[in-house]
């Protein structure tokens, strides 16, 4: 991510998350789904939906290899935040295209940096809460209208 | 006289569990209120025409008993046939053609006709049956609906459920219908045998259970938000159309999708190094076998509800009750650490605690934890 990277403004747009099929149970999700891990360095990885939609961002999401394991990665789907309701926690999103190989102009980060520890795992619960409010964007196992 | 040969109603009914021309036996129930109904109009004609008389003739009942014998297509149109009149009927009006029967039969029909159509109700239809009206298609679905046509006719008057609902608003009556409900148990109130669901549009609806369905309820109650079950049972309504409660289940179900704590560790027990994008770390055995004993104890030794559990990326276990006010996580780390933190949903207030795995009470450490924050002026009284 460049340091002039553009910060998303459009408080209504969608950002889509990836969420490992392990943090989905019982028809919930787990806080971890929003939530950066350590080796993401505090930022979170979404799609912006003006670039791709739900669908499209779980089809690149699981066309894309886990390198040590030479399978393909796996996602249960797609949940999804606005802009503004990162916004409302103090979490910048920033557009972050990724180029080379596996190209995603729609990548964007949504920016828990400034965040301590138990701030971010807040931040988190309550991304995912709006994301669950909201309901799966995109659910590979239902048939698209 | 011999009613036996001639049909006394053809009962269209349309809709889409009809189609196939066939009837759900769920609906059977709807010919025997039909023929009360009938035979409480005849009663109150009867009274109407003798004002002196206290009682209707010995033996009246019996002459007005309905048979089902043919299904026609249409969707589904069941003929109703009348059982042949007893000969000694003690007052001549009751077997005279049109008898007593097929007058209620047609004062019914026109009233329902009346009602459906918008009209002003036939004055003349006795008040003494209206309340028959709060359970007489109560089994009809939103897009279903009855047509009574009479012999000799080809077409009928038309009842549904908003023709039923605009006939119990005119007396401001209660009334029942079938409902079907999906949602998580909120509480159970094993002395009273009362309990309460939250669907998944926030409705609350309250209702009384039958002893065979509380081990279920209990169970759904336990899992709480992570478990719904679904009810099918009389719902009764106020005259303004709100439910009042749910009476008399007839299926409750739990949804095959809660949590199942045994089954959970097993299947983070099966998770090799790499699981998560190639950099999740398994979990260690021990370590697993452990947390796995702590929370068999929470929740079953220590009545904490059923909660969600996930693996962590670094090899630890993460824990989460979703509760009415509170979200608690609990992450189990591989370093022998619980870290537990509470988050009231509403004004913010948190609360972190650390145990060490090892401890003796660590168990119940946590879950006192956890019921304190169960709580919230609900009534706990059948909690498990």
């Amino acid at each position: 991510m460049s340091d002039a990277a553009e910060s998303l403004t459009n408080v209504s747009e969608l950002l889509h998350r990836q969420v490992h099929p392990q943090f989905v149970q019982a028809n919930g999700l787990s806080s971890q789904a929003f939530t950066p891990f350590p080796r993401d360095d505090g930022k979170l990885s979404v799609d912006r939906n003006s670039l791709s939609s739900a669908q499209e961002a779980y089809a690149l999401h699981i066309r894309k290899v886990d390198p040590k394991r030479q399978t393909n990665l796996e996602s249960a789907g797609t949940w999804s935040v606005t802009v503004g309701e990162c916004r409302d926690l103090k979490l910048p999103v920033l557009a972050d295209p990724v180029e080379g190989a596996e190209p995603n102009p729609a990548h964007c980060l949504i920016d828990f940096h400034q965040h301590s520890h138990n701030q971010r795992k807040r931040c988190g619960k309550k991304l995912r809460d709006k994301a669950v409010e909201r309901g799966q964007t995109y659910n590979p196992k239902m048939p698209q209208k | 006289m011999n009613h036996e040969d001639t049909p006394f109603l053809r009962l269209v009914l349309r809709g889409k569990r009809f189609e196939k021309h066939s009837v759900p036996v769920d609906v059977l129930e709807e010919f025997s209120r039909y023929q009360s109904l009938i035979l409480d109009v005849a009663k109150a004609l009867y009274f109407q025409r003798h004002p002196h008389r206290e009682r209707v003739p010995q033996g009246f009942a019996n002459q007005f008993k309905l048979r089902l014998k043919d299904i026609e297509p249409g969707s589904a149109a069941p003929v109703l046939y009348r059982e042949p009149a007893v000969s000694d009927a003690e007052q001549v009006e009751l077997v005279l053609v049109p008898d007593i029967f097929e007058e209620a039969q047609a004062k019914l029909a026109d009233y329902i006709g009346a009602i459906s159509r918008g009209e002003d109700a036939p004055a003349e239809f006795p008040n003494e049956v209206f309340w028959r009206f709060k359970s007489f298609g109560k089994t009809l679905r939103p897009d279903e609906s009855m047509e009574f046509v009479l012999p000799g006719q080809k077409v009928g008057s038309r009842y549904d459920i908003e023709t039923r609902q605009k006939i119990v608003r005119l007396r401001n009556d209660n009334y029942e219908e079938t409902i079907e409900k999906i949602g998580n148990v909120r509480s159970v109130d094993t002395r009273r045998r009362t309990f309460r669901i939250e669907t998944k549009a926030g409705e609350m609806v309250e209702g009384e259970y039958q002893i065979e369905y509380e081990s279920d309820l209990l169970f759904a109650h336990k899992a709480y938000r992570a478990f719904a079950v679904r009810i099918e049972a009389t719902g009764l309504y106020t005259s303004n159309g709100e439910l009042k409660k749910v009476v008399d289940i007839t299926e409750l179900s739990l949804q095959d999708d809660g949590p199942d704590l045994a089954s959970r560790f097993d299947e983070l027990a099966e998770l090799k190094d790499g699981w998560f994008d190639g950099l999740g770390v398994g979990i260690e055995t021990s370590f697993l076998e452990n947390v796995r004993g702590l929370m068999r104890e929470i929740v079953y030794e220590h009545n904490c509800y059923l909660p969600r559990v996930y693996p962590m990326p670094e090899g630890g276990i993460q824990v989460e009750w979703q509760l009415d006010d509170w979200d608690i996580e609990a992450e189990f780390l591989p370093h022998r650490i619980i870290s537990v933190l509470a988050e009231h949903r509403l004004d913010g207030e948190w609360e972190e605690r650390e145990i060490s795995i090892d401890a003796e009470n660590s168990a119940a450490e946590i879950a006192k934890f956890i019921n304190e924050r169960s709580i919230s002026g609900e009534n706990f009284e059948g909690r498990p």
